[in-house]
């Protein structure tokens, strides 16, 4: 079985990002991290795919810079990646990256696509969705729990009120949360194997895209301001004299939580 | 202009999140819509007709999940000069996400107000 992961290479979380000042876009350093997150779906992909001799190839879209997040995916155990690398896709909305990423897919054939819920540097939280719509694939989405029957995936799908059982035919997509499967740690082995593994860096153009559909142009919407996000307040202090359950009962109603 | 609101049901009842919208829409001008996704009730249409919507379209998904065939049905329906809301659930996020892969139209997400000239959508600083 073919087996596309989506991964993102993100700045490090623990540096406070920069914003260009003119196009208020996040700035992308040469280093840059795999996003944490991604790593729940390699996981399950290289699971599946050592269940059904199959194979791992990771589909990203960035500027390449020292391609560090990729290789500590390819660490992991992933055969491959395809990272579209191009100035052009710069301010890229949600939608064009779901159209870069599902066109990097369609290239690989592949018969099931794995990303994870949202990425920690964007949270829009639907491109997996977007992309299973161009490929027109079934979507399993925000899976905590992940098998495979066959050629049937069944998965446990979380929602606000619990879960769901779903399953879909393959070629499917899956979104998976964290905490899904146990991402394993790469070995010294897979550290030095991943600096030899194949890294493919094709263009929009490559990959059959109109330059001028995508980017900040092709994307419908402009980031017109940026400001910090608002300081936390003092918050109220609640001076225990018998009655504070009753008191803390009353701000937990004013802030709608009960 | 046209709000369309994405309502679904929980228990029979509107979710609070679809209430919060459709009164986020009237207050900004323009005609208001929900599109309801769940199993039919009159009360729960009534309670959506309550907080605003003058028109309810209504999908009955059945056992699926709802993601490909209420992106089918909004996108049957939403036209120029139509926004669609969303709240931030699961099967939200996935209808908005299908809905606009069809229709081209840019997603702004995570949106914690909303401003709107009729022909643009802005989130407020």
């Amino acid at each position: 079985m073919k087996i596309a992961v989506c991964v993102k290479q993100i700045p490090d979380p623990a540096t406070p990002y920069a914003l260009d000042p003119t196009t208020h876009f996040v700035l992308r350093p040469a280093e840059q991290v795999l996003d944490d997150t991604d790593r729940y779906g390699i996981e399950l992909g290289l699971q599946l795919a050592a269940a059904t001799g199959g194979s791992v190839t990771l589909i990203s879209m960035s500027p390449a810079g020292n391609l560090q997040g990729i290789r500590q995916a390819l660490a992991m155990g992933a055969d491959k990646a395809v990272v579209v690398n191009d100035p052009a896709l710069r301010g890229s909305g949600a939608l064009v990256t779901a159209r870069v990423l599902a066109a990097a897919i369609a290239r690989e054939e592949a018969d099931l696509v794995i990303t994870g819920t949202e990425s920690t540097d964007g949270y829009a939280g639907v491109v997996p969705q977007m992309i299973a719509e161009l490929l027109d694939l079934p979507a399993l989405t925000f899976a905590r729990k992940v098998t495979l029957d066959g050629t049937t995936l069944k998965v446990e799908r979380q929602t606000a009120g619990g879960y769901d059982e779903v399953e879909a035919a393959l070629p499917a997509l899956i979104s998976v949360t964290s905490g899904a499967v146990e991402p394993r740690y790469p070995t010294f082995k897979g550290i030095m194997q991943a600096k030899q593994k194949p890294v493919d860096q094709p263009t929009a153009a490559d990959l059959g895209l109109d330059p001028t559909t995508v980017g900040a142009a092709g994307s419908g919407q402009v980031i017109s301001a940026v400001r910090p996000a608002r300081e936390r307040s003092g918050g109220v202090k609640v001076k225990d004299e018998g009655e504070a359950h009753l008191e803390i009962v009353k701000l937990l109603e004013r802030a709608k939580v009960v | 202009m046209r709000w369309l609101v994405y309502a679904e049901e929980s228990g029979g009842k509107p979710s609070t999140i679809s209430l919060e919208m459709l009164t986020k829409a009237r207050s900004l001008g323009g005609d208001v819509a929900a599109f309801a996704v769940g199993t039919a009730s009159e009360s729960w249409f009534a309670a959506l007709g309550a907080h605003g919507a003058a028109t309810v379209h209504h999908l009955d998904p059945g056992d699926a999940l709802p993601s490909a065939a209420a992106a089918a049905a909004l996108g049957a329906i939403v036209g120029p000069g139509d926004a669609v809301l969303f709240g931030l659930t699961q099967s939200d996020r996935d209808v908005a996400g299908r809905l606009a892969a069809r229709t081209g139209a840019a997603v702004l997400s995570n949106a914690v107000d909303i401003q709107t000239d009729g022909s643009t959508v802005t989130f407020p600083l």
